[in-house]
């Protein structure tokens, strides 16, 4: 095979061994890389098992265009049975150790067992070693990271779990190069409990090219479409910080827990103001338009934002100071805690003390309580920092008295930076995302806004579906940055010519499109057999953008409706070929060449024809 | 860093209606706050005003009135608040 290596490297941490199978062309063909590999390993490895056990899988999955040289390449997807919603989980982060998974010569590591004692693993050129991190645990992502670093170089692939990880939070993530983070269903638990500190990969060789001339040439004239395109020069200056002042306009930037569009002080989170005060950018590997803006924080420390650690950390908590909120986000991530899922367990916290279900919470926009309560629920140090640490939906429940009414999440993942009480597509969207409420498989929101914004329509649906194929599809399994795409309007047609060129294959989109359909309905049927049955309740974004309506702003009053969700659903279902349960039919799995999962599925639930 | 300064605001003749460009919309007219003259008109009499906003193609330009998605024929009056933008990708 040209453009894959070919090989995946499992590695048995209870046994300090390794083994690496080399796959052929049908598995490659069949799922292409990253996710695709992800949710087939775990569907024949993680049945039925604790996500907190050592049983569970931990895989680091790259594709057939990640580690080449090419825009925005530098990617990797890490997944896991997620101990957060019990279902499939996966992340995708930018970082060195993309490349060097592929340089060392592997396509994806799995990791099983767990180690005797705190330890890390040491990949190179073909080799795997399991040291000892006796020295590491319990230091934050950026301090181990520069420790591994001065031990192996300036710059091998790290990727690291902090202090969140190793006392259980179920929503830690994966840390690389202080500031790229992935896995929020918890993947950086999963990671911490096999007493697993780090991954270092170094690797001298890149993958075989099929066509070698004809790929540098197709690169150099992709990175320099990227730079002609109108919106480069913004974009470089201000990344996905412009979306602040966007979802404001448009009132969907989230406000005190997900209860407003609209922020009174938003102007003091912008990208304008980012932009004013601005040190540095950063970003991932082999990426023309790095998105990590890096401003000094209030404690005079670099800190990096994007949109999302902004919205969540800032508006969602009331929060109206950009330098505040940066100290915030750099402390998310040097204790390896998903900032998504940090500003939803706050905001959720803060909202239950406002009515009178919670006591001694922070107050909307007190960010010196938020930054204590953040290392509370880090270290587990306070009762309240424990409960939260266990993500909204479990709070809730403890906290009872109706809170789940204000707990944000679906599936357990909580919801990410965009507010959908006059947004129904984007609800759908995060309502049937694969991992839970994120929306990095879909977003719809530019162009909801330009058609019947509160309709609930079968044109919706079906957009959404293309979104899903191509976000949560094509650019998951080829392993590639979708930015250039969504954000830029780089041609989609680049990835056929690259893939052609990388591996030999002359694909369509509709060869992609069909991959994307099949991991989709292997996900689902992944979810379905873990949770031993499937019921659309499943498939609900939080009650709360349906009962309780916007308060202010253009859209006062705006509430979603149940009925035009239900209907959407269906469609949804229908489209998808999945039953009225939201279960993958019989037929579906067999079209898209998943008979086995089809046999081992019906042993679980009643499937339809 | 290179940072682009901008006007605070464009004025054509007097204070009637208001347009903020938002994203790279206002590099390419140079400001980010416009006020115009007109009692009442549509939406593309508006860009009227802004050339290079015209040469974006259409299905790339989103505007609001008073915060409500509208389209180029939409009604616009005095003391309306309009703002125009590119679509964005959501991350």
């Amino acid at each position: 095979m040209k453009g894959w290596t070919g090989k995946i490297l499992f590695y048995n941490l209870s046994k300090a061994k390794f083994k690496v199978w080399e796959y052929g062309g049908d598995f490659a063909g069949k799922y292409v890389g990253g996710r695709g590999f992800a949710v087939r390993i775990l569907w024949e490895r993680a049945a039925g098992i604790d996500p907190l056990s050592p049983a569970n899988p931990l895989i680091f999955a790259a594709g057939p265009l990640t580690g080449l040289p090419g825009p925005s390449t530098g990617k990797l997807v890490v997944a896991s049975k997620s101990p957060l919603t019990g279902g499939y989980g996966d992340g995708n982060l930018g970082s060195l150790a993309a490349l060097h998974l592929r340089w060392s010569g592997f396509d994806a590591l799995v990791v099983e067992g767990k180690a005797r004692k705190p330890s890390y693993l040491y990949i190179e050129n073909g080799k795997a070693e399991l040291l000892d991190a006796e020295d590491l645990w319990g230091l934050d992502t950026f301090a181990a990271e520069r420790k591994l670093k001065e031990r192996h170089g300036k710059n091998p692939g790290i990727l690291v779990v902090g202090p969140a990880a190793e006392r259980g939070v179920l929503y830690s993530t994966i840390i690389s190069q202080e500031g790229r983070a992935g896995g929020r269903p918890g993947i950086g638990t999963v990671m911490a409990l096999k007493n697993l500190k780090a991954v270092v990969f170094k690797g001298t060789k890149q993958p075989e090219i099929y066509d070698k001339q004809r790929y540098n040439k197709l690169v150099a004239e992709a990175y320099r479409d990227i730079e002609a395109k109108p919106n480069y020069e913004f974009w470089i200056r201000q990344g996905t910080m412009a979306a602040i002042q966007w979802s404001q306009a448009n009132s969907v930037l989230p406000t005190y827990n997900f209860s407003e569009g609209i922020f009174d002080h938003a102007d003091k989170i912008s990208g304008d103001v980012m932009e004013k005060i601005k040190v540095e950018r950063r970003g991932c590997p082999l990426c023309n338009m790095q998105c990590g803006n890096v401003i000094h924080d209030s404690d005079s420390m670099p800190a990096e934002l994007d949109y999302e650690n902004v919205a969540l950390l800032g508006s969602n908590l009331g929060i109206g100071d950009l330098r505040e909120v940066a100290v915030l986000n750099r402390i998310a991530d040097m204790l390896g805690l998903d900032t998504i899922s940090l500003g939803n367990t706050i905001g959720f916290a803060i909202e239950a003390g406002e009515r009178g279900l919670l006591k001694d919470v922070p107050e909307w926009g007190d960010s010196k309580a938020v930054r204590e309560l953040v290392e509370d629920i880090a270290y587990g140090r306070t009762e309240l920092g424990k409960m939260l640490a266990q993500g909204v939906k479990r709070a809730a429940k403890a906290v009872g008295n109706g809170a789940e009414k204000i707990a944000m999440h679906v599936k357990g993942l909580e919801v990410s930076g965009y507010d959908c009480h006059a947004s129904p597509a984007m609800a759908l969207a995060y309502g049937t995302s694969p991992i839970g409420a994120h929306h990095k498989d879909a977003w719809i929101i530019s162009w909801e806004v330009q058609t019947e914004r509160l309709g609930y329509t079968r044109e919706k649906v079906e957009k959404l579906i293309w979104m899903q194929r191509i976000r949560g599809g094509v650019f998951e399994t080829l392993v590639s940055c979708r930015l250039p795409w969504v954000e830029l309007g780089f041609d989609l047609d680049w990835y056929l010519k690259l893939f052609s060129a990388a591996t030999g294959f002359s694909v369509t989109m509709g060869y992609l499109y069909e991959v994307a359909d099949r991991v989709y309905a292997l996900i689902r049927s992944y979810w379905v057999r873990e949770y031993g049955g499937w019921s659309r309740e499943m498939d609900r974004p939080p009650a709360k953008w349906f009962e309780q309506p916007l308060t202010k702003g253009p859209y006062k009053g705006a509430k979603l409706s149940w009925d035009g969700y239900e209907k959407m659903l269906s469609w949804y279902y229908n489209i998808r070929g999945w039953d009225e349960r939201g279960v993958p039919r019989i037929s579906t799995l067999r079209k898209l060449g998943l008979d086995d999962v089809a046999k081992e599925l019906g042993k679980h639930v009643p499937l339809s024809e | 860093m290179s940072q682009k300064s901008w006007a605070n605001t464009c004025h054509f003749l007097s204070s009637m209606i208001e347009i903020e460009f938002l994203g790279y919309f206002a590099d390419l007219v140079g400001c980010k706050k416009a006020t115009i003259k007109i009692r009442k008109g549509k939406v593309k009499d508006l860009l009227e005003f802004f050339p290079k906003i015209l040469e974006v193609p259409k299905e790339n330009i989103i505007v609001l009135v008073n915060g409500i998605a509208a389209k180029l024929e939409t009604d616009v009056k005095e003391g309306d608040k309009i703002a125009v933008m590119p679509p964005i990708g959501g991350g």
